[in-house]
């Protein structure tokens, strides 16, 4: 995932449950600016709605959730940060048990982990036909 | 809500000889008072011309689940009242006009699964987002609404002939085991259908064309399927 892409669609949404329908519509969106098939548009949203759980899962009480939606030719790419309360990330299958199976079964490419305090959730979902 | 261990005492009194009618009014009130949260979960729909109406059928689907609940059953009453207050929305949907999916998105939902049907055929590969807006004549934002409408549980609970196939139980034939045993009590209680939509695409990694392939339906339905199926299996982690 390239680190430097200008995303199409940024948001930041407090860290409660109500906002996970907004994140999904936008996931739908942006993956349908990037072409990608009805299969991928769905787990593209699938993917968004289950960063934020983990975003959610770790952050602190007040802390926003962001998130930067970009479309490539194929491919939906989403990086997502939040406030984390802990100073290291547990063993991340074990914790978060069945989402762990979804979210790397779904993901192209996907990488959680810790920096400057907060905790991140990026992810690629892509077109297979 | 009420924890399901309270939940359980509250059930032995209330079937235990000795209870009286009064008791037992207080006992179903403060069951169905603990879960007003869950008939909340299960409310989409912020009409307040409706939601009243729509908590007072989620409050049936509670009180049918205190009937009904077996107490020897490794399952948490949440979990099953959650089934029964889905039932009873259910109906509710499926008999009042007022709640449907408009006519018109219906309609552009058929167009786009009958487009999609046919690329498939004649292409042997599912159409991108834009090859499927070349096949309908609906704009982008018509077919995002129709997609948006898919995944709605008003439509799941609606003719939809997918979910009334025929198959086998599938209980056995995966083993929901390690990463799914905090899900398990609600997977159980999943359709045979549900269970191996699950299975094909989480234990043997299926994609939801190869899955639609094989079960004969429309990548669409399982789509809509899976995501009813993952937001049962959420309920359920949220619940316990």
């Amino acid at each position: 995932m390239n680190p430097d892409l200008n995303p199409d669609v940024s948001l930041c949404v407090p860290n409660q449950a109500e906002y996970l329908r907004v994140i999904r519509q936008i996931a739908m969106v942006v993956g349908a600016r990037a072409d990608l098939t009805l299969e991928a548009l769905d787990e593209g949203q699938l993917a968004s709605d289950e960063a934020a759980n983990i975003l959610m899962k770790f952050a602190q009480p007040d802390a926003a959730l962001h998130f930067d939606w970009s479309a490539r030719p194929g491919s939906l790419q989403l990086r997502s940060r939040t406030r984390c309360l802990l100073s290291e990330l547990p063993d991340l299958p074990k914790t978060l048990e069945y989402a762990w199976v979804i979210i790397s079964a779904i993901t192209s490419e996907l990488d959680i982990y810790l920096k400057g305090g907060q905790v991140h959730v990026d992810l690629s979902v892509t077109s297979v036909r | 809500m009420l924890s399901a261990g309270a939940v359980n005492a509250l059930l032995v009194e209330l079937r235990a000889p000795e209870v009286t009618e009064s008791r037992a009014d207080e006992i179903k009130s403060e069951i169905v008072e603990g879960h007003q949260g869950l008939i909340r979960h299960f409310i989409r729909l912020r009409d307040p011309q409706t939601y009243e109406d729509l908590v007072q059928i989620g409050t049936i689907g509670v009180l049918a689940a205190i009937d009904k609940f077996e107490l020897d059953r490794n399952v948490s009453f949440g979990t099953f009242a959650g089934e029964q207050i889905k039932g009873e929305l259910s109906h509710f949907y499926r008999d009042d006009g007022t709640i449907r999916i408009s006519r018109s998105v219906q309609s552009h939902l058929g167009q786009i699964r009958t487009a999609q049907d046919a690329f498939v055929t004649q292409n042997n590969a599912q159409p991108t987002f834009t090859e499927l807006e070349n096949c309908v004549d609906l704009n982008r934002t018509e077919i995002l609404n129709a997609l948006q409408a898919n995944h709605s549980s008003h439509y799941t609970s609606l003719s939809d002939p997918d979910l009334h196939i025929d198959i086998a139980d599938s209980r056995n034939e995966y083993d929901f085991i390690d990463e799914w045993e905090s899900v398990r009590p609600a997977i159980d209680l999943l359709t045979p259908l549900d269970r191996k939509i699950l299975g094909m695409r989480f234990v043997e990694q299926k994609k939801q064309g190869e899955i639609a392939d094989e079960l004969n339906l429309n990548q669409m339905a399982v789509s809509r399927r899976l995501t009813a199926i993952l937001e049962q299996l959420r309920h359920e982690v949220d619940t316990e």
